[in-house]
């Protein structure tokens, strides 16, 4: 059923009708699913599946930005579904960001939701956010961890010195690392960090293990 | 992919026999791959153009060895090392350092005249192919000044590819040209890297050729300080 409904989705996705897509996921929640179905079996592939039909690099180009502009519709759209699931308070804050130029943040806003999701106080600060701006912002909300999310592989050039700096400045703060170009162990491996989670089972073991 | 090029334990300290000498490299391990895509980046100062002097066989390391294709470059005399160069590596730097008198062709075979190597029917052929590689076909009998930056820097493109090297080292080889024309010549040495498989190591300080290389290697006082790749 999930599957059936997911090809409906993506062909209509794939045409652009925001309208329509947007329409679909709304009418999900209305029949009861939960954030975690919709994320998970909607959301996510939809992203990370995207394949483009066009041998034109152009073509594919502005075409996967229209089909992310349309997700982060439908995401920020959730939002009401989410306060309405989200689980008990935990206690915890995280501080969601991007790193600077990293402009990809689809990834981070469902990383904070899923944060808020499963009960912690979590704030999410922008994409291409300057090392200054979340360091204050560190400074000012004394988060416990820090979650940055990094797609584009040049960015960890950015996210070594951040983390080398926050590690410097609060030891005391946690720093979680995940998105694409964190998948590659040899990056991790020059890294700071304290966890890596790149997904929503992920931050479930990680609140487990932190309570 | 094999090896095609190692640096193992690399320090380089000039002045080493004066009051103050300057160590600006220390035990540098890199290896590279056949075919790969790479740059340097680093702050000024930071050592990478000594380590790409050192990679290109232009200067000698202080301590430690270079392996090419895993032959040790450090029992070469300076005659052979020369001729390794010659042979194995091309070379672009920011200034492209044409001359001026001589045409777009003239100067894309200047390594064989200056090697007092015999110009055959077969080299004028490959620079011919390469002068229409990097676009420039109708210009080849142009004088190098009556081109424009980036077409001067695609006849240095081409220059350095005559002798077939396996190894590109490119020295900010788009730092005085505008963005539109650095995302060309980026292009170009991507297409070049496809088509005849050589390996290319470009220092860089414009993060948009950076990002898209295979491989981002970042020096910072001297030592390899990140080493990531796609």
């Amino acid at each position: 059923m999930m599957e059936n409904n997911y090809i409906e989705f993506i062909n209509k996705l794939d045409k652009e009708l925001k309208d329509e897509c947007l329409m679909f996921i709304i009418n999900l929640f209305e029949k009861g699913a939960s954030i975690k179905e919709v994320y998970d079996n909607f959301i996510i592939p939809a992203l990370a599946d995207y394949e483009c039909n066009s041998t034109v690099e152009e073509i594919c180009i502005w075409k996967e930005h229209a089909r992310t502009s349309i997700i982060r519709t439908i995401l920020e759209s959730t939002y009401p579904y989410l306060i309405k699931q989200k689980h008990e308070k935990i206690n915890k804050t995280v501080l969601v960001a991007c790193p600077q130029l990293e402009y990809h943040e689809i990834g981070a806003i469902i990383a904070a939701n899923y944060f808020i999701l499963e009960g912690f106080d979590a704030k999410y600060i922008g994409a291409n956010t300057p090392s200054e701006q979340i360091i204050s912002a560190v400074k000012i909300l004394k988060p416990d961890f820090v979650a940055l999310s990094i797609t584009n592989y040049y960015n960890v050039v950015a996210t070594k010195k951040l983390t080398e700096k926050l590690k410097e400045q609060f030891p005391e703060v946690k720093i979680i690392i995940g998105g694409q170009a964190a998948k590659n162990e040899s990056t991790l491996h020059q890294l700071q960090y304290d966890y890596l989670i790149q997904n929503h089972e992920e931050i479930i073991k990680f609140k487990e293990g932190i309570l | 992919m094999p090896s095609i090029l190692s640096l193992k334990k690399v320090s380089k300290t000039y002045g080493e026999n004066t009051k103050n000498p300057t160590k600006v490299l220390f035990d540098v391990d890199l290896d590279f791959e056949e075919s790969s895509f790479n740059s340097i980046i680093g702050q000024s100062g930071s050592g990478k153009s000594t380590l790409l002097n050192i990679i290109g066989s232009l200067d000698r390391p202080t301590s430690g060895d270079i392996l090419f294709k895993n032959e040790s470059l450090a029992s070469l005399s300076k005659n052979d090392l020369a001729a390794f160069r010659n042979r194995s590596l091309g070379f672009i730097f920011q200034f492209h350092y044409l001359l001026p008198e001589f045409t777009a062709m003239e100067n894309v075979l200047m390594p064989y005249r200056i090697s007092k190597r015999e110009i055959t029917k077969e080299v004028i052929e490959r620079a011919d192919e390469l002068l229409e590689i990097v676009g420039l076909g109708n210009f080849k009998n142009k004088l190098s000044t009556n081109l424009s930056g980036g077409q001067q820097q695609r006849v240095a493109i081409a220059r350095s590819l005559i002798n077939n090297p396996s190894i590109v080292l490119a020295d900010e080889p788009t730092g005085n040209l505008d963005s539109d024309t650095t995302e060309k010549i980026y292009e170009l040495l991507r297409d070049i890297n496809r088509k005849f498989k050589t390996t290319f190591i470009i220092i860089t300080h414009n993060r948009t050729v950076a990002e898209k290389t295979d491989r981002v290697i970042e020096i910072k006082d001297g030592k390899v300080y990140l080493d990531i790749s796609k």
